[in-house]
């Protein structure tokens, strides 16, 4: 804040010059006056002493002319009147001393001869002297001495002069304080106007106007200016928070370059990409530090056309090329060559991919490079493809393998089963005649016996019919047709009771159409519903369900029964040959079903499943392609 | 002597006032001695009663008629001493008085006084001063004697030797009969002036 020393403010500097003003003309006049009077003091006092030589010169004359000194000192006694006279002498025209007078009666001290006409000061005192005329001779001289008190005429005036400066002085400034606060307070309010002014910054203040003068149209210029300030700065201001805004703008836009030059400094470090940079012709300028860790060149080695030395010599001819082409078209090209590597002492593959960087006009500014190393990648891709030569060579010959034994398992299992036929032919048809002849020779025991023995061996044959079927379909091929599955689903439902009502409530929902074998379709169909009536009959009213569901690819047929169902942790065994999850005794079966339909759906490229909790039933689903699959 | 109040500041000039008042005692006493000489000198009596003679003029007034035309000269009639007329026409000549040139005159007692303005009478013309100064007052002219009583015979301006010196006595009631105006700076170095009869 600027704050006004006392003497810097307007009232003081006024003050100031009118003081200084008033002093120096009365100084100048007062010494004028001095001087003048002074002079004139001197000249006055010359003056009134040659006339009072006169007077004395005349009235002494006779007693000159009639040699009367007596006379002549009375005359000369009459200076008495004159105090500052202090002394006086007449001598003759001869020049010898006639009479002389003293103001104190001392003695005096005049020369024996009188001097020229005239007067001179010595000391303190003023000495003249004038010639006596009379008749128009000169008849003697007159000498007179009077105090001549200059210096204490010059101390008075002095004296009263300072006295009348002192007094000039205070009353000029009374007087000045009293007309400058016409002037001042004016100024003095505008000032303080101005100053709130600058420490509010409130431009809406003004100035009161007291007076028509210039300090009246100095307030009226204060107050327009104040209006144009008032209005500048709401401009000013408009334009700052414009300004700022622009200037945030731009920090959030430098914020963002800075944060995508920092990504793309951590991307060009993260990348195990080597990125280089050319001039528009194709010159390495500037710091390349990749390509200098890569090829080890050293930057005197790399500037300018040196890098092309890094490249293999058979690889030097197509880069010139690509590059040549890329120059005219101003296209990225890509381009796989040999490369110095400098850490390994060897040349190796690399991608090189070249991109301009063009300005707004078209034109290439300069070249971005990337090079990546390709060597170990392109070794490995050549090496898994020869392990996946190798690899489906050895499935294939694997596969043609296990197909034969596969073969050579299936026929070695159909004639075992089918030789099996035979001695168990002779067993069950002996067992039989056995019980038809000889029944009533044979004990209870016996009976009982045989009756297992009958049992059982018409069981194995049921197991090798089942595993002839088995081991048949793996052999037969497939035959499909349009099946009526609802059709189908009926008539074996009909023939697993021989036409004989059961106690099993079937319901049949909607079946979709299938193409697909008749015969193994009517398998799959008789081992599911039978299976669902076996693990049903037991409950108090079982119910056996069958529905299907039409899907995009396939359709899904489904059996549901309220039988005993079986434990979930099982389901990956139920399709299993031989595998059985309930005792022979409790529901009888090969083991041999289930598998069987597992196979036979398989091989229509189908899918099955099923779903159960013990006491709960079970719900087997399988799934046929809507396309007929020949498998 | 008496020493000035303030003197002691000017003990520098002390001595020179001192010096200076022997000096001045010295010279009045060389000056006593010649006064002392003249008056036993009879020759030398005349010559300045000659010089005062002329000098009278210039403090006295005539009537205008009387020396009107500065053309005029000055007319100084000499009586009964040859010798100082002689001593005066030596020292006149060339010399002005009363603002004009001089002209003298020796002239017998007889002879009218007309186009006279002073006139001298010795001592041996003395006997017929009556007669002269009643001419004399007729035509304003100024009567100078020499002798004792003279003022009372009707002159104007009588010398007298004193102490040794020659001096003058005036007689106003003549100079006023004369018609004669006498300046009062004459009477005042006059020894004696014999005022006007009432």
């Amino acid at each position: 804040m600027r704050r006004l020393a006392p003497g810097n403010s307007v009232r003081g500097k006024l003050l100031r010059v009118v003081l200084v003003t008033a002093a120096l003309a009365l100084l100048i006049s007062g010494a004028a006056m001095v001087f003048y009077e002074l002079q004139n003091f001197r000249d006055t006092w010359v003056n009134d002493l040659s006339a009072q030589a006169d007077v004395v010169g005349l009235a002494a004359a006779p007693a000159l002319q009639f040699e009367d000194p007596a006379s002549a000192h009375d005359y000369l006694a009459l200076l008495q009147a004159k105090p500052n006279i202090t002394s006086a002498a007449i001598y003759t025209a001869g020049g010898s001393l006639f009479a002389s007078y003293s103001a104190t009666g001392d003695a005096v001290s005049f020369p024996q001869l009188p001097a020229v006409d005239g007067h001179h000061v010595i000391e303190n005192e003023l000495v003249l002297f004038r010639r006596i005329v009379a008749g128009g001779e000169i008849v003697g001289t007159v000498g007179l001495r009077a105090h001549y008190d200059l210096y204490g005429r010059l101390l008075d005036y002095i004296g009263i002069l300072g006295a009348i400066m002192a007094l000039s002085l205070v009353g000029a400034a009374l007087i000045s304080h009293r007309l400058q606060r016409t002037i001042t307070e004016p100024i003095s309010t505008v000032t303080s106007v101005a100053r709130t002014i600058m420490e509010t910054r409130d431009f809406t203040l003004r100035a009161p106007k007291t007076s028509n003068d210039e300090i009246g149209l100095l307030v009226d210029a204060f107050n327009d200016m104040l209006n144009e300030l008032g209005h500048r700065a709401e401009v000013l201001e408009q334009s700052n928070q414009e300004l700022e805004r622009q200037v945030l703008e731009r920090k959030r836009a430098e914020e963002a370059l800075a944060a995508g030059q920092r990504r793309n400094r951590t991307l060009i470090d993260a990348m195990t990409q080597i990125v280089w940079r050319a001039s528009n012709s194709g010159l390495f300028t500037g710091e390349q530090s990749g390509w200098s860790k890569y090829t080890g060149q050293s930057r005197n080695e790399y500037l300018g056309l040196g890098w092309r030395q890094a490249f293999a010599p058979e690889a030097r001819d197509s880069l010139d090329l690509a590059w040549s082409r890329a120059s005219t078209t101003c296209d990225a090209f890509e381009l796989e060559v040999k490369l110095r590597h400098a850490p390994s002492e060897s040349y190796r593959l690399i991608r090189l991919r070249v991109v301009p960087v063009l300005s707004d006009e078209g034109e290439v500014l300069e070249w971005m490079g990337a090079i990546n190393d390709i060597e170990d990648q392109r070794r490995i891709e050549i090496e898994l493809r020869t392990l996946n030569a190798e690899l489906e060579d050895r499935v294939a010959a694997r596969t043609s393998a296990l197909e034969s034994a596969n073969k050579e398992l299936e026929s070695f299992s159909y004639s075992v089963s089918h030789d099996l036929r035979s001695p168990l032919r002779a067993i069950s048809g002996f067992s039989n005649l056995l019980w038809q002849d000889h029944k009533d020779h044979l004990d209870e025991e016996a009976q009982r016996k045989l009756g297992i023995i009958r049992g059982q061996a018409e069981r194995m044959g049921q197991l090798i019919d089942d595993l002839l079927a088995f081991s048949r379909l793996g052999r037969k091929a497939i035959e499909p047709t349009e099946l009526d599955m609802a059709d189908l689903v009926q008539n074996t439902f009909q023939r697993l009771h021989n036409g004989e009502d059961s106690s099993v409530e079937f319901k049949i929902g909607k079946l979709p159409c299938a193409t697909a074998d008749r015969r193994l379709l009517e398998q799959v169909w008789s081992n599911l519903l039978s299976n669902a009536i076996k693990f049903s009959e037991g409950e108090v009213k079982p119910v056996v369900e069958v529905g299907g569901i039409v899907e995009e690819a396939e359709n899904i047929y489904y059996v549901r029964d309220n039988g005993a169902g079986f434990d979930p942790r099982y389901r990956d065994k139920l399709f299993g040959v031989f595998q059985r999850l309930h005792d022979e005794s409790e529901f009888p079966g090969t083991g041999v079903g289930l598998a069987l339909v597992h196979r036979i759906i398989t091989r229509h490229g189908g899918r099955i499943w099923a779903d159960s909790k013990p006491g709960d039933g079970a719900t087997f689903h399988f799934s046929l392609p809507r396309e007929a699959h020949h498998g | 002597m008496n020493r000035p109040a303030g003197s002691r500041r000017h003990t520098g000039r002390h001595t020179s006032l001192v010096i200076g008042t022997i000096v001045w005692l010295a010279a009045t006493l060389t000056w006593a001695v010649p006064v002392g000489s003249q008056s036993i000198d009879y020759a030398s009596e005349q010559t300045i009663k000659a010089a005062y003679l002329y000098k009278f003029a210039d403090y006295v007034e005539w009537p205008p008629d009387i020396l009107g035309d500065p053309d005029v000269p000055l007319t100084i009639g000499v009586i009964a001493d040859d010798r100082l007329a002689r001593e005066l026409t030596e020292m006149t000549r060339g010399r002005v008085a009363h603002g004009r040139s001089i002209l003298v005159r020796r002239v017998t007692p007889r002879e009218p006084l007309e186009g006279m303005h002073v006139l001298f009478v010795g001592s041996a013309g003395t006997e017929s001063l009556p007669d002269l100064t009643a001419a004399a007052r007729q035509h304003a002219v100024l009567v100078v004697t020499e002798s004792g009583n003279a003022l009372d015979l009707g002159s104007v301006i009588n010398f007298r030797a004193i102490n040794q010196r020659i001096r003058f006595e005036v007689s106003l009631d003549s100079a006023d009969r004369s018609g004669l105006k006498l300046s009062s700076r004459l009477l005042a170095v006059a020894v004696h002036v014999q005022p006007r009869q009432q």
